[in-house]
């Protein structure tokens, strides 16, 4: 068994932050199915939603994604991530991560994005490869720290816990079995901090734009550790994925509506002014649904998103990904209409757990896509989730190194909770301590009392 | 011989009597090695434990320095045996029935009895052990600065140790 003062299972934007806060305090092994970069993070085109111009205020991104919500959030909640969002993309750019700037009246300031459901400005992107330039920034930090492993193709099977065990104390997390992928042996990591940041759930849909890894086994290693789920029925579509045979979950960022990109049907309408006042730049589940009520209604394959009214130059410049991928399949999307269907895109329920991180299972953290604080509600606001990763694994690391403390105070507290425990301790205590009687003669007089006390009684019904 | 023998009937007593591990069986191991035989006095006692604490290797094995200082080597290593054997094979008799009572009372009200029971004899020893050392202020501020440092962090115990022996060696204490 190898033990560690922290295991993380994931290698995405959460996971990766939690490591590096925690490894200033301990050992850390990061866990990972694939590469260390094969996460959804790597795959995130938008951007960061942060606050972080004049014309934006904290109050109206909270409201964008309370509305985006559709009365499911945790307000308090989406207040304090969105709050503390800043302090943590300060962070991020301390690590070497430089965000798209351009010039203003010869003063050069963050380029922010515009995305669906944002009422400002307010998404901090490195082109349209956000997503790889964070987990590349945080991988080279981590590659730096000498307290973290990071264990490459070793997939989390199982938890374990201490009702697993049969342990007659109060459950808890003590840690993961581990499969190492070369050489096919189960591992035993105990912990007693296990972090789950494995993600979404995405590959349980035919369609969706997450990787090969987001199979949801985070959620299903929790529920079989009895922990608490929840939200699991609000999955995410992104309305535009590309519509390609060989293209496999090549997602046409949200970025593209935001920069003047039109979705047309394939008689070349702009249907969405049909479904609402804010056309193409609706929230993304009113574009999934209407995409899906006009594919079914025309019986067409997929719509099209066209953005050919913006210079083909602009295109290049500011979505060389998604304008290179489309090339490769025979799209030119400065000259033609993209075809794209909706795909499971997000996960917006999960593991619950506290604005810390913390599930109802001691000892048991999850963070990023796989956990549930309240901030999605029942839809997630475009580019939120990069923020959620960043903001709930800062806490989370806090509260997490705090656990020591705690444990050893709960402990305590457990071990001389109410009367007779505290008098069982003082006895044996005064008597060995300060009187310094024979042990033999102490144990026989507090012993039996012990175990009078601590007999089970059956409940009075 | 008597001397022998007193050691492996202490110390397989104690071994049966160790109820949330060596620390807790302390203060009877010094009332009876210093009070009652002789065998060492009072700082050689709290010497021995600190080299016991400091060596690698389980913290029980001070018997067999006190073992040693009462009897020689053959005190030595009959303390040693005295103190194992009687639990190790105490406990391979427990862990065949401890696994099949899950749900016996007996098993929940050791678990959940002697807790308290072993909290009170690990500060018993620590009062005692602190009494035979610390002689002036400044070695009651040093234990209870360590005592900080290990209930609130989670330092590796030989930083701490260097650490304290370094001012020791220097004088300070």
């Amino acid at each position: 068994m190898k033990e560690y003062d922290f295991a993380v299972i994931g290698s995405g934007i959460a996971g990766l932050s939690f490591a590096l806060k925690a490894a200033k305090h301990g050992s850390v092994a990061v866990i990972t199915k694939r590469k260390g970069a094969d996460t959804n993070t790597a795959w995130a085109q938008g951007g960061i939603a942060c606050v972080t111009s004049d014309e934006d205020s904290f109050e109206l991104h909270v409201s964008d994604t309370l509305e985006a919500g559709a009365g499911l959030c945790d307000e308090a909640v989406v207040r304090m991530i969105v709050t503390e969002g800043p302090e943590r993309i300060r962070e991020l750019a301390e690590l070497g991560l430089q965000f798209d700037e351009r010039e203003v009246d010869g003063h050069r300031e963050l380029d922010l994005g515009k995305e669906g459901g944002h009422s400002k400005r307010r998404v901090l992107h490195v082109q349209d490869v956000t997503g790889r330039q964070i987990e590349e920034t945080l991988l080279r930090e981590l590659g730096r720290q000498s307290h973290v492993q990071l264990l490459e193709n070793h997939m989390a099977v199982d938890l374990i816990t201490a009702a697993k065990l049969g342990f007659a104390t109060e459950d808890r997390c003590l840690g993961v079995y581990v499969l190492d992928e070369k050489t096919g042996d189960v591992e035993t990591i105990g912990s007693d901090r296990i972090v789950l940041a494995t993600g979404g759930c995405g590959k349980v849909y035919l369609y969706t734009t997450n990787p090969d890894v987001a199979t949801g086994d985070g959620v299903a290693m929790a529920w079989r550790a009895g922990v608490e789920i929840a939200n699991m029925e609000f999955i995410q579509f992104h309305p535009t994925c590309l519509f390609h045979p060989e293209a496999k979950s090549f997602l046409i960022s949200e970025a593209v509506r935001g920069e003047g990109g039109i979705l047309r049907n394939n008689r070349g309408e702009d249907f969405m002014k049909r479904y609402d006042p804010r056309g193409s730049l609706a929230p993304r589940d009113i574009v999934a649904r209407a995409i899906d009520a006009e594919i079914k209604r025309s019986g067409a394959k997929c719509v099209f998103l066209d953005i050919t009214n913006k210079p083909a130059e602009f295109i290049r410049e500011r979505f060389p990904h998604i304008y290179q991928t489309c090339l490769r399949f025979g799209i030119d999307m400065s000259k033609q209409a993209i075809p794209v269907v909706p795909a499971a895109h997000y996960q917006c329920g999960g593991i619950k757990t506290d604005i810390n991180g913390a599930t109802n299972l001691p000892g048991l953290y999850a963070i990023g896509e796989v956990a549930c604080t309240g901030l999605h509600g029942a839809n997630r606001l475009a580019s939120n989730s990069l923020l959620e990763g960043l903001v709930v694994a800062h806490r989370a690391a806090a509260a997490a190194v705090a656990l020591t403390i705690t444990m050893a105070v709960k402990t305590g507290r457990k071990c001389l909770h109410g009367p007779a425990p505290i008098l069982l301790f003082l006895a044996s205590f005064v008597m060995n301590g300060i009187f310094r009687w024979p042990l033999l003669v102490a144990l026989a007089i507090v012993g039996p009392l012990s175990l009078t006390w601590a007999w089970p009684r059956k409940k009075k019904s | 011989m008597k001397t022998l023998v007193q050691i492996f009937l202490l110390f397989g007593s104690l071994s049966l009597l160790s109820i949330g591990g060596g620390n807790s069986v302390l203060p009877e191991m010094h009332r009876q090695s210093v009070g009652k035989y002789h065998w060492l006095t009072d700082n050689q006692f709290a010497d021995v434990f600190a080299i016991s604490q400091a060596a690698p290797g389980p913290s029980i094995l001070i018997v067999t320095l006190i073992g040693y200082k009462a009897a020689g080597v053959l005190g030595g290593l009959l303390a040693t045996v005295a103190v194992m054997l009687p639990a190790a094979i105490l406990v391979y008799f427990v862990t065949l029935f401890w696994q099949h009572a899950e749900k016996s009372p007996l098993r929940h009200a050791i678990e959940k009895g002697f807790a308290p029971l072993t909290v009170g004899l690990v500060l018993a020893s620590a009062y005692i052990m602190g009494k035979s050392t610390d002689h002036d202020w400044r070695a009651y501020l040093l234990t209870g600065l360590c005592t900080l440092v290990f209930i609130f962090t989670k330092t590796n115990p030989l930083i701490v140790v260097s650490i304290a022996g370094l001012i020791g060696f220097l004088g300070w204490i």
